[in-house]
């Protein structure tokens, strides 16, 4: 399902934190949103799940305005995996991933051999099902992160958002966790990830937008958009898009801050594209 | 679209979600949650039996002793079946003194365990109880001043105009302090001290002030939470309160489960959380005041009860918040029932005796939730 954002806005105690950003992210495909602390990426994934309210613009799924619906009908379509999502310590793991199901049960249906099913299904797709009688308050950060993206899938969405999917994780977890949501959108779900890896972006992404300061600055596919000049530009830090030596994917090889580029001021700051200069 | 509610037997070949495994997963938590049902289910039916022999048994405790049969005999023949085979004095002692009073205990215990459990969750604070906005506080304003003046029949209106202030000053204040006309839990919390305060304050005074010694030990009684006088006017309050107000917070267990994962993340599974907190909020401050207005403020069950019941079925509101109930029943009627006969004739004042078991009891699960931290 497609995702049409169309002039969002969005401003809190006087400050404007997502200016106006209209983007059209694919059915079907990852899209990586990346950028900057404080660029609005988690914002405008509070946005889309209607966490926050808008104060303008529109949000569309596959053209139906999702500010519109009834939560609990737009909570049936669109999850939300939370960056640092609270979790009452004295649930289970399989309990708090059966509130993902809370959208789709009614106020005295108990839960059916579905849903546990589903909720069994996310665990094990999460890399948690060894987790499933464990209490919250007894897992580390990473299990915390992967109960989180559970709870989502359990959620059955169409439209699936994951902020820092990676946070507290370890490198193969990560991989993991990459490849789930890789994964989850060859199947047909479109996934939205905030991710701050940008060679884990290109990895993985199909699709890539680029937030700063609450607007778009770029969109489109991983080798197009991850170019050294929009680096430079969105970070400050000197790097080259090189080729994956393995996969053949885009590589952001970061050269140095903007603390190492003011001691070299002679070096060149906006590269130019990808061919490899010095 | 997919049609969730009529599917829940027949698992989805295929899905967006990629969860097309589910039919062949081995559902541990399927398993364990099953369990936990089956578990409440049984816990609930031991409850309501325990709780039906306690109100018999009750009954029958006292000065003027009476056996099960006398008990069931008299209220049989109220109820239509039978007729009296009791004497009229023995029959009164039933119906008009016994009976109405157990009743009460059971509706306040009931109702109390129940909107503590109700606040604890919406706080997501363990340490919140009943009287969390002010509204015990408030209550005692108007009661101690109808005492003061004599009018005690006003006692139960008084009371709950009272609580009702309380929790308008409360809300007011937590309302003026919050974000964007929102109620935030820390800021309800913190008003309700600022409210409490005030109103303890107000009630000293106008003890200090005018209590004689006559009202002096009736205002003693009723602010340590008592339910000696309670007739069938007490059982009407506190017994339909319960039933008007208590159903409806009972069907909400779903959006208080919910709540466990905090603010946005109950706002992401479809929870109307700002709506849904005020409505949960004045649902169990309504029937707070009316049952502090029958029975003063009793402590401890509202805080202790649903502590103890979660450490039996764990933290799921659909079985927990009926279970509180039950057990807060249960308890309230031995507690009242040993607060009349333990030292009689004189009677201890109920609040005193769930204070008493209530303290040692909440300090025994402090030690046990850090022995299994």
């Amino acid at each position: 399902m497609t995702l049409d954002l169309e002039r969002v806005r969005f401003a809190r105690g006087g400050r404007t934190i997502i200016d106006g950003v209209d983007a059209t992210l694919p059915g079907g495909a990852l899209t990586a949103l990346i950028g900057p602390n404080g660029a609005g990426k988690s914002t405008l994934l509070h946005l889309i799940a209607a966490i926050e309210r808008t104060d303008g613009g529109e949000l569309a799924l596959d053209g139906r305005e999702l500010g519109r619906m009834r939560r609990r009908d737009r909570a049936r379509l669109v999850a939300l995996a939370e960056q640092q999502a609270e979790l009452d310590p004295q649930l289970t793991v399989a309990a708090a991933v059966l509130l993902g199901r809370t959208p789709h049960l009614g106020a005295f249906a108990p839960a059916g051999p579905r849903d546990h099913a589903l909720v069994a299904h996310a665990l094990a797709a999460s890399g948690a099902g060894h987790l499933a009688e464990r209490q919250i308050g007894q897992l580390s950060g990473g299990e915390r992160q992967r109960i989180t993206l559970a709870r989502a899938l359990a959620q059955e969405p169409e439209l699936l958002l994951a902020d820092e999917p990676t946070n507290h994780l370890d490198l193969s977890a990560q991989l993991v966790a990459l490849e789930l949501l890789a994964g989850l959108a060859r199947g047909g779900l479109t996934v939205v990830a905030a991710l701050h890896d940008l060679s884990q972006a290109a990895a993985y992404a199909d699709h890539v937008l680029v937030l700063a300061e609450g607007r778009v600055i770029a969109a489109g596919p991983p080798r197009e958009v991850l170019t050294a000049r929009l680096v430079h530009e969105v970070y400050g830090v000197r790097a080259e898009i090189i080729d994956h030596p393995i996969t053949g994917r885009p590589l952001v090889a970061v050269a140095g801050g903007a603390a190492a580029e003011a001691a070299t001021p002679d070096a060149v700051p906006a590269g130019t594209g990808s061919t490899p200069s010095a | 679209m997919r049609a969730a509610g009529r599917t829940e037997t027949t698992v989805r070949a295929t899905g967006p979600a990629g969860v097309d495994a589910a039919r062949t997963a081995p559902s541990d938590a399927g398993a364990s949650g099953r369990r936990g049902g089956g578990r409440a289910l049984a816990a609930g039916l031991v409850g309501l039996v325990l709780l039906a022999a306690s109100l018999v048994v009750a009954v029958t405790l006292g000065p003027a002793e009476l056996s099960p049969g006398e008990v069931l005999a008299s209220l049989a023949a109220h109820l239509g079946f039978g007729e009296p085979t009791l004497s009229p004095l023995r029959d009164g002692i039933v119906w008009q003194l016994r009976m109405p009073r157990v009743l009460t205990a059971a509706a306040v215990g009931a109702g109390l365990a129940l909107c503590g459990a109700v606040m604890q969750a919406i706080t997501r604070n363990p340490l919140a109880d009943p009287y969390l906005l002010g509204l015990s506080s408030g209550a005692s304003v108007g009661a101690v001043v109808v005492l003061v003046l004599g009018w005690g029949l006003l006692l139960p209106l008084a009371a709950f105009g009272g609580a009702v202030l309380a929790l308008v000053a409360t809300l007011g204040l937590a309302l003026a302090a919050g974000r964007g006309g929102r109620l935030a839990p820390t800021t309800t919390v913190l008003a309700g001290v600022a409210v409490t305060s005030v109103f303890g304050a107000i009630t000293s005074l106008v003890i200090f002030w005018s209590a004689t010694n006559d009202s002096y030990r009736e205002i003693l009684n009723w602010l340590l939470g008592s339910l000696s006088g309670t007739d069938w006017t007490s059982v009407t309050i506190a017994g339909g309160a319960l039933l008007v107000v208590g159903a409806p917070l009972i069907a909400s267990a779903r959006t208080l489960d919910a709540f466990a994962v905090g603010e946005s993340g109950a706002a992401a599974l479809g929870v109307h959380v700002a709506r849904s907190r005020a409505l949960l909020l004045g649902g169990t401050a309504l029937l707070t005041g009316a049952l502090v207005a029958v029975s003063g403020s009793i402590g401890f069950v509202g805080l202790v009860l649903p502590h103890a019941v979660r450490l039996v079925i764990g933290p799921g509101h659909r079985a927990l918040l009926p279970l509180s109930a039950i057990a807060g029943a249960i308890f309230l009627v031995w507690a009242d029932t040993g607060a009349r006969t333990l030292f009689d004739p004189r009677e201890l004042p109920v609040g005193i005796l769930t204070a008493l078991i209530g303290g040692p009891v909440f300090a025994w699960l402090l030690l046990r939730s850090r022995r299994n931290a």
